[in-house]
């Protein structure tokens, strides 16, 4: 059974590591944390669900169709509650996002209805019998899809033109802008690039688990906070790595305790790994 | 220009001011309802279902002529599935909107906390679907028609022991959710009564979307059949998970599986489940067809439960109402229509037949044991 959880774990972890990519993208930039991002999680899984459904397109164009709008959306929330609050104080534009992600669940639960549906993927599933491990198709494309994501993400991190930007806009935001690096433009990509990544993480957590409800990003924000928490604000190898990490400890938590405990065995070893590194795993120590 | 504005607000406000008022007085050729619901949260699925019960239940009354040549008005309280909130509705109802009498709240919790209030006011609430245990004890002026799942766990019990011929079962449950506590103890000694035993319980949080760690948990255990006591959207998910991970076992369920959403959900994994209801909906009976056909012109949907246990609610207080032969609010008035209900026997809807005795809440019901074949709902043989 424990080769099995791994692989259960596997597939959680790296949804929630995509989730977590695009909450630190966003943190390490501004320094802000954009509450609304479980929200565009779930809008993503909802804009394929609708592509699928009404648009009769295939799943293929249904994640881009998803990536694409809620890139757009990401850039709209960047207009809407964060530029116009940028130099007023750390709080306002937490308190907006907040606003806005409480806004955008009533508007799903208004359009989509309250509960529920069932999201059809179109692909036959499959399953193959490795050892004592059984895996699906459907969970072989999901781990392609975000550990591939993730890979294009650093590359474009690390080596492009604008993701080198990126981080210097990181580092920081002044001295970006003193030496020529378009910021507003920059901080307007991220948001996209953040956005995107939260939609794709939607579309593959709507496939995994054959359903979408309005309140999915909730819980999903909220995980996504943690684990940047745990593996450093804003760093990304650290949302990686704490993305895995949770989904093995809420699986093996659920797998050998009971699920009562899964939360607090979770938030537990937070809690020491904070007392241990203060900035989290990855976290810069002296920022 | 800006004088003009001014006027024009003044006026609007004005217009505002007087048409609430109006709102609220009732008048006089009408019977006053109230419903306290959820509308909008996370039960809205249930608020919004009886409402719409309701309202079919209503519109036949009235085209028929009404009660006592009165027309029936349902007023909304949306209460969000908050109890506090729905403390509030009820305490407007009683002390501002002057209604008759009160259909819900829907919930157990939301139930729970006012139905004292109603009683205090002599005011009759009529449940159509809170089912949680003592809802209706020490309280005269509450009732329900829903099926309490201590009257129906044992029919399902016995009918899955006789069928499957079950010696063990495993138990999911979610186990920050009340009514899934409460439904597992109902079940654990329902089981106990039958002779089978709990082989291991398995539990989730409420709004978990992953299930894949307590399946292959269950897996290992090899069950002989299943027993879910959670709400249908993650008994949905678990039934597709379990298949997905190749565990066809028997699921022996709940009321939650009456609502047709499971089966959109869960489709093929729900097949081979067990449970009981008071209401199906293809059920040959004419007036359970005629019903279905009306939500389903209405509301576009097919009818569920909540549906079916609030259309027979407000039947059976239109019937009551009409025994007691009075429409004025008065408290003498309001408990002659709580004494009425009591007369009510065998009283024929949609979810079953009805029976009430004199101090007792509860209606008696009839019971079907329903199972899934081939992607429909039928009794289970």
């Amino acid at each position: 059974m424990l080769e099995q959880q791994l692989l259960n774990g596997l597939t959680l972890g790296s949804t929630y590591a995509l989730v977590a990519l695009g909450f630190t993208l966003v943190f390490g930039i501004l320094g802000m944390i954009n509450f609304a991002h479980g929200e565009i999680f779930m809008l993503g899984a909802y804009i394929a669900f609708l592509l699928v459904t009404v648009g009769k397109l295939n799943i293929v164009w249904a994640f881009l169709g998803a990536m694409a709008g809620t890139a757009i959306l990401g850039m709209i929330i960047e207009r809407v509650s964060f530029r116009p609050l940028r130099n007023v104080s750390v709080l306002a534009p937490l308190i907006s996002t907040i606003g806005l992600s409480i806004f955008l669940r009533s508007l799903a639960q208004i359009v989509f209805g309250a509960e529920s549906t069932r999201f059809p993927s179109g692909i036959t599933i499959e399953f193959y019998q490795i050892g004592p491990i059984q895996i699906s198709s459907l969970q072989i494309v999901i781990l392609a899809i975000s550990f591939g994501l993730m890979a294009i993400f650093q590359f474009f991190i690390k080596k492009t033109k604008v993701g080198k930007a990126m981080r210097a806009t990181s580092e920081s935001l002044h001295t970006a802008g003193l030496l020529g690096i378009p910021v507003d433009r920059i901080i307007f990509l991220s948001f996209a690039v953040a956005s995107a990544l939260g939609g794709v993480a939607g579309v593959l957590l709507g496939l995994n688990f054959n359903a979408i409800s309005p309140l999915m990003g909730k819980m999903v924000g909220l995980k996504g906070l943690t684990i940047i928490i745990l593996g450093g604000m804003g760093n990304i190898t650290g949302a990686m790595a704490g993305g895995l990490f949770l989904g093995f400890v809420e699986v093996l938590s659920v797998g050998y305790l009971t699920s009562s405990y899964r939360d607090a065995v979770a938030f537990a070893l937070m809690f020491l790994i904070l007392l241990i590194r203060p900035t989290g795993i990855f976290g810069r120590t002296g920022r | 220009m800006k004088r003009g504005l001014e006027i024009a607000l003044g006026l609007l406000l004005a217009a505002l001011l007087i048409s609430s008022g109006v709102n609220h007085a009732g008048a006089a050729d009408e019977i006053l309802i109230g419903n306290a619901s959820s509308l909008t949260g996370t039960a809205a699925q249930y608020g919004i279902s009886t409402y719409e019960g309701l309202e079919v239940a209503m519109e036949e009354i009235n085209a028929a002529g009404g009660v006592l040549g009165k027309k029936i008005r349902i007023l909304k309280g949306d209460d969000s599935g908050d109890p506090r909130q729905a403390v509030n509705v009820v305490q407007k109802f009683i002390s501002k909107d002057n209604v008759l009498l009160i259909i819900g709240a829907e919930l157990t919790g939301t139930t729970r906390v006012t139905a004292p209030i109603s009683n205090t006011a002599k005011m009759v609430q009529f449940t159509a679907s809170a089912t949680g245990a003592g809802l209706t004890d020490n309280v005269s002026y509450v009732f329900r028609n829903a099926l309490p799942e201590a009257y129906a766990i044992p029919f399902v019990v016995e009918a899955a022991k006789k069928k499957f011929k079950l010696g063990s079962v495993v138990v999911i449950y979610s186990y920050n959710l009340d009514y899934s506590v409460d439904l597992t103890k109902i079940y654990e000694k329902a089981l106990a009564a039958a002779g089978i035993k709990i082989q291991d319980k398995i539990s989730y949080a409420e709004g978990d979307i992953d299930f894949s760690a307590q399946v292959s948990k269950l897996k290992a255990l090899k069950p002989e059949a299943v027993v879910m006591t959670g709400y249908y959207q993650e008994s949905a998910q678990m039934m597709i998970e379990m298949r997905k991970q190749g565990i066809n076992c028997p699921i022996l369920g709940s009321n939650g599986f009456n609502d047709p959403k499971i089966l959109d959900l869960a489709g093929k994994a729900m097949e081979g489940s067990v449970w009981a209801s008071g209401f199906f909906p293809d059920n040959p009976d004419p007036r359970v067809k005629n019903f279905v056909a009306k939500v389903q012109e209405k509301y576009k949907k097919k009818p569920n439960q909540f549906h079916a246990q609030a259309y027979d609610a407000m039947r059976i207080v239109a019937e009551a109402i009409k025994r007691a032969g009075v429409t004025e609010n008065t408290p003498e008035n309001r408990t002659k229509i709580r004494d009425a209900i009591y007369t009510i026997s065998n009283f024929p809807g949609v979810s079953g037949t009805h029976t009430f005795k004199t101090g007792k809440g509860d209606a008696e019901k009839s019971v079907f044991v329903l199972t899934l074949k081939e992607g429909k709902y039928a009794l289970l043989d």
